[in-house]
């Protein structure tokens, strides 16, 4: 794959619910959204747009681009709790050659493609913030931050991007 | 940088952790028959190891769970991770 010149762009808005499931309940949760939970770390899932990504052993965090049919006493019933927090993130899309090594700027992970490949995502840290990371392709990163912690990743990450330009990271 | 086995989801950087204190302390069930101190040593009183630890962790920000960790005092080695209700793995006295 050719990856483009590094950029960093922010996305538009999508809808956003944190699932909290107990084990037993995974698979009827799984079939409420359509897809087939991950149940391991790092693990991401995939059906038409909507994405489950694993942030926890009993927490997801799902994405849309449109708000869900089922109903907070749907997943009541199966004691789980989905709870909308659309507007609590916001999302970044770093990409191009060398995006890792940009995001490695300030991610202590292991951003790698034999550790972290497409597909992977994880919940740590970018420098004091805490973020989600998820690898939408070979040198395509989805970063998803919380709405305060807004402006302080995107001026780090594009100072890393001027950076990377400048330096013109070799792939 | 310690590289902390989250047994959840593996090696991960130490800055995404905090400390929980030490491991294994049972709250007393009916806390109101202690007296002063032993209330005072349940609050308070903790091991002070020279080798291996027996501690709680917390994969803040990362899964966000609490587990235990046996490190070794010394060397910050870390010797076993294991999920919070199993049993401590066999440590041999190093």
């Amino acid at each position: 794959m050719t990856s483009g010149p590094l950029s960093l762009e922010t996305l538009q808005p999508m809808t956003r619910h944190i699932l909290r499931c107990r084990e037993r309940r995974v698979a009827e949760a799984s079939d409420l959204l359509g897809l087939d939970l991950p149940r391991s770390a790092y693990g991401t899932a995939s059906h038409a747009d909507r994405h489950a990504l694993w942030l926890g052993p009993d927490e997801w965090l799902i994405l849309a681009p449109e708000p869900f049919a089922a109903t907070a006493d749907v997943w009541a019933a199966i004691g789980a709790s989905f709870v909308e927090v659309s507007d609590r993130q916001v999302a970044l899309q770093l990409s191009g050659a060398g995006a890792d090594t940009c995001l490695a700027g300030g991610c202590p992970l292991d951003l790698a493609l034999p550790a972290f490949p497409i597909g992977a995502c994880a919940r740590t840290v970018f420098h004091k913030a805490e973020i989600i990371v998820w690898r939408t392709g070979s040198s395509r990163f989805q970063v998803e931050i919380g709405r305060s912690f807004a402006p302080y990743v995107t001026r780090l990450l594009s100072q890393q991007v001027q950076r990377g330009r400048s330096l013109a990271v070799p792939t | 940088m310690l590289l902390i086995p989250c047994p959840y989801c593996g090696n991960r950087p130490e800055i995404e952790f905090s400390y929980g204190g030490q491991a294994h302390i049972a709250r007393p069930p009916v806390p109101e028959e202690l007296d002063d101190d032993a209330w005072g040593a349940f609050l308070y009183a903790r091991d002070n190891v020279r080798g291996p630890h027996r501690e709680r962790w917390r994969h803040l920000h990362g899964c966000a769970r609490f587990f235990n960790l046996v490190r070794d005092t010394r060397t910050d080695r870390i010797i076993a991770s294991y999920r919070v209700g199993t049993p401590c793995p066999r440590v041999e006295p190093l």
